[in-house]
């Protein structure tokens, strides 16, 4: 392959990945999975009732290698049948997403099942408004995550085979969303009451903010917020992990893109450490701050 | 609306379900299961009966150590778990066949994946020292319905359990859709329904539902290792799933406080 396809390859790997992205992250607020559901399950234990979906799916990152999986086992035999790689992509992302709203339906009535006690109810009208959404993002999501591993698979010759690439594809991507956009919706909206950077008082747990700007709060409303800004940053967070990581084993001999690979990571951190610095200095009354104006 | 905090007393107490006839119930008939579906790919369908019984067993195992508080750490448990239930799987059946013994390797496989199991219970417990006394058991119990679980799977979708069928799983790859489908059938049932007013009999409901859901999947899969006999094995999970799904969501409506739409209820301190 010459250096001119492979390039543009690797940059739709990074396209589809970087969409791949920003729709998992979006989905998991949709469904408040990963970091913002330990204080969505405790809030009626506090007292705070809520119109909030609750799905946890035994964590982000076997989720996505459960929806991947799925996708891609459909796909691949769809294709043995000599089906349209594309149709095959759509097909096997649709039956994931059946199996995503299947599994994402039992969580939410399971789990708000067992907080009876506190009085808090299930609203139908919750589950069925925010399911669609939950699938068509995970659609979105694990159709990406197929046309990524397909390329690796197919044209640069990748040893694994394609439903292995999209389990680990998978694994990643959930990794990536639940470490990197889910704090943008559990540190920030769930505690929009709070001041920016405030940092969370024990004593705050489970008392999220249930209010909208207009009415109640819904998880509609928290994908609108998050797409300003967590699933982007999701987004672009896995999109540049899948180009760089290609490009740089594209263009440099497998010694010398460990050494490019290590240089990326130095500046990655010094480039992090310099924006958390900047950030704590501009922003926030942080517990130091606080002391010091406390005098 | 104003709802009362105790409205907890309402909920009565259940029977008590024995987690050993569980365990015994998802041994025997998993392997029953797995002998007889190995016959014919006409009967790889009863493979089926293994899936949910190894799955209600696992599930069963999860709740119990996941009871103790871990919490987040539920999915890490199980995945170490069966991680080392399928390694334990292919050094079984690969044993069996090095020592012309094939017919005995799924109990080899069995053998081996609870010891790997009651290995990793006693790093945790003693060495890890997390204080869970049941650890040991359970890790033990997840281990061992995971291989049951494991290769219920694939003889469902091979019609075989020899290491033959097992290598053409690892060369496609599906050997690690199986693994992941297992995973959070078993993994999802008590992590669903987490909270003060989970109950044991709901649960295992939900992992009959998740089990019946796998039977679905490995119908699908089996579709290219078996062609057009599968169909049963589709037909048997869609009805078991309807009929599993059903129960469980009308479970948790009759449990839970279940309303159309509405306000966010005033919570009435005590």
């Amino acid at each position: 392959m010459d250096i001119n396809t492979g390039l543009g390859l690797v940059a739709l790997m990074g396209a589809a990945a970087t969409i791949a992205g920003a729709a998992e992250d979006l989905e998991s607020d949709i469904g408040s999975q990963s970091n913002p559901n330990s204080q969505v399950q405790l809030a009626p234990q506090v007292g705070v009732l809520h119109r909030i979906f609750n799905k946890a799916i035994s964590g982000e990152p076997p989720a996505y290698a459960f929806y991947s999986s799925i996708a891609a086992t459909v796909a691949w035999i769809l294709m043995s049948l000599n089906f349209n790689i594309f149709a095959a992509f759509a097909i096997g992302a649709f039956v994931a997403s059946i199996f995503h709203g299947i599994y994402a339906s039992t969580a939410h009535i399971g789990r708000i099942a067992s907080a009876r006690r506190y009085g808090q109810p299930i609203y139908l009208d919750v589950m069925l408004n925010h399911l669609p959404g939950i699938m068509s993002h995970g659609f979105v999501a694990t159709f990406c995550v197929l046309v990524l591993s397909y390329v690796l698979h197919a044209y640069f010759e990748h040893p694994f085979p394609f439903v292995m690439l999209a389990f680990i594809w998978g694994i990643t991507v959930g990794a990536i969303g639940s470490s990197t956009g889910d704090v943008h919706y559990g540190s920030e909206r769930e505690f929009q009451n709070q001041p920016f950077g405030c940092g969370l008082n024990a004593a705050f747990s489970g008392k999220i903010v249930t209010k909208a700007e207009v009415g109640t709060r819904s998880n509609i409303d928290n994908a609108w917020f998050c797409a300003k800004f967590g699933g982007p940053a999701t987004g672009i967070t896995f999109g540049l992990i899948v180009f760089l990581d290609n490009w740089r084993s594209l263009l440099f001999t497998p010694e010398m893109s460990i050494v490019v690979g290590a240089v990326m990571i130095i500046l990655l951190v010094v480039a992090n450490r310099v924006l958390e610095l900047w950030a704590r200095k501009n922003y926030g009354p942080y517990p130091e701050k606080l002391a010091l104006l406390e005098g | 609306m104003t709802v009362s905090c105790a409205a907890g007393k309402e909920v009565k107490e259940e029977k008590k379900i024995n987690n050993n006839l569980i365990a015994a119930i998802g041994v025997i008939v998993s392997f029953i299961a797995i002998y007889i579906a190995s016959i014919s790919v006409f009967l790889a369908f009863l493979g089926a009966a293994g899936i949910l019984a190894a799955n209600l067993w696992g599930a069963n195992g999860v709740r119990t150590v996941a009871k103790y508080g871990i919490g987040t750490g539920v999915p890490s448990v199980g995945m170490l778990a069966l991680g080392g239930a399928v390694g334990a799987v292919f050094a079984g059946l690969y044993i069996g066949k090095m020592l012309g013994i094939e017919v005995a390797a799924p109990i080899l496989a069995f053998i081996l994946s609870m010891i790997t199991g009651l290995l990793i219970g006693i790093c945790a417990r003693y060495i890890l020292k997390m204080n869970i006394p049941v650890m040991v058991r359970c890790m033990t119990e997840i281990c061992g319905a995971g291989a049951l679980l494991f290769m219920s799977q694939f003889v469902t979708i091979t019609g075989s359990y020899g290491y033959a069928a097992l290598e053409k799983l690892a060369e496609v790859g599906v050997v690690l859709f199986i693994f992941i489908i297992g995973a959070l059938g078993m993994l999802h049932p008590y992590n669903a329904c987490l909270g003060a007013d989970e109950r044991h009999g709901r649960t295992l409901k939900l992992a009959l539902a998740t089990g019946s859901a796998q039977i679905i999947l490995a119908g699908i899969v089996s579709i290219y290792f078996l062609g057009s006999v599968s169909i049963l094995t589709l037909l048997i999970g869609a009805v078991a799933w309807v009929v599993t799904y059903r129960d469980f969501v009308k479970t948790s409506f009759k449990e839970g406080i279940v309303v159309s739409t509405g306000l966010i209820p005033e919570v009435e301190k005590k």
